[in-house]
């Protein structure tokens, strides 16, 4: 490295100036690659879904007999919209509209909350059908899996309502709509996981 | 033009530009919610009845295009650097095969023709992956 590209380097480092050659800061980048790895994750525990969801007891609840179509759709919608909500906040807050960025921010963490509410509720009713997290192996993959996504909302939720606090005590203006842009990320990357979920483990033939 | 009506102006164009582009997020997400709701309607008795082949082929057809939807409008990858979707597009090429060899070894998919399943493993992917091989422009090298 020459002392010119040092200097670059250090000045850069001084002046705070974190951006990336790939014209993303390295935050962002960050959580681009975080995201990647996550999507491993969530492979593998697709798949073993997918390998285990036949092994049921003769006797045990299967698949078809304990998911409940109309309702979960209710909660995939719910999340669906959540993801408008979090870029209209985006949005509002790139041209400083902070109280609308609240409302929209406030109004993606409600439905996040409600989404997650539905999966407690549907855990607890497979949970009084007889499925328990240790019953058969279909139930050790659909609870780990689901499990897993649910956990991830609620992080979200929690990261949101740290925005929102944020914004309230004046420290989220338009000119850090970046960390909600990463943020959002993360949100958007969670409903495109809900999107695959939904339609391997919910609605493919039985 | 006075510089005030330049500003009230230059205001205005600014504002049509923001509710431009929430109306994107916006159409974008109904078509999300429709997309959904044809998923769902797949469930009810009449047409559960079809062949399963057929119900996999279509859900899966909308999941993908759901899932390309969020990806590239709300995640803005269509807006960042094109390195983004060419790495993401690596990895599906590279997912494509694994996955469909665990489907169908383990009986998800029919048991078609060897030389049918083998296609269907390898074209899809080399089709892109070569799109992707002439796409990557590379440097010139000069890391010093």
């Amino acid at each position: 490295m020459t002392d010119t590209a040092i200097d670059q380097t250090s000045n850069e480092h001084s002046d705070g100036d974190h951006g990336s050659t790939l014209g993303v800061s390295n935050d962002k980048l960050g959580m681009w690659v975080f995201l990647g790895s996550d999507c491993l994750l969530f492979g593998g525990l697709i798949s073993t879904y997918m390998l285990y969801k036949d092994r049921i007891g003769p006797d045990d609840l299967g698949p078809a007999e304990m998911f409940d179509i109309p309702f979960t759709s209710v909660s995939s919608f719910v999340l669906l919209m959540s993801s408008l909500t979090v870029v209209l906040a985006i949005t509002a807050l790139r041209r400083n509209d902070i109280r609308r960025s609240r409302i929209w921010l406030l109004a993606t963490s409600v439905l996040g909350a409600i989404f997650v509410g539905g999966q407690v509720y549907e855990f607890t009713v497979f949970y009084r059908e007889g499925l328990g997290y240790t019953t058969n192996l279909f139930g050790t993959s659909f609870f780990t899996l689901t499990g897993f996504h649910g956990v991830h909302v609620t992080v979200g939720i929690v990261m949101l309502m740290s925005l929102y606090i944020q914004s309230m005590r004046g420290k989220l203006t338009s000119g850090q709509s970046e960390k909600l842009e990463i943020i959002g990320l993360y949100w958007h990357f969670v409903d495109v996981v809900w999107i695959v979920i939904f339609t391997i483990v919910y609605l493919f033939p039985q | 033009m006075t510089a005030t009506e330049q500003q009230l102006s230059e205001g205005a164009d600014e504002s049509s530009s923001w509710v431009k582009q929430d109306m994107v997020y916006i159409k974008t997400a109904i078509v999300l919610g429709v997309f959904t709701a044809i998923e769902v309607f797949t469930y009810f008795e009449s047409v559960h009845k079809a062949p399963d082949w057929l119900l996999v082929i279509t859900l899966s057809f909308l999941m993908v295009i759901k899932f390309f939807l969020v990806t590239a409008v709300f995640m803005h990858l269509r807006d960042d650097n094109a390195v983004f979707t060419k790495l993401m597009v690596l990895g599906l090429c590279i997912a494509w095969p694994v996955y469909f060899i665990m489907a169908f070894t383990f009986g998800f998919l029919p048991n078609w023709n060897p030389i049918l399943k083998v296609l269907f493993l390898l074209v899809p992917p080399s089709i892109t992956g070569s799109w992707l091989g002439f796409s990557f422009k590379g440097g010139t090298g000069s890391h010093h």
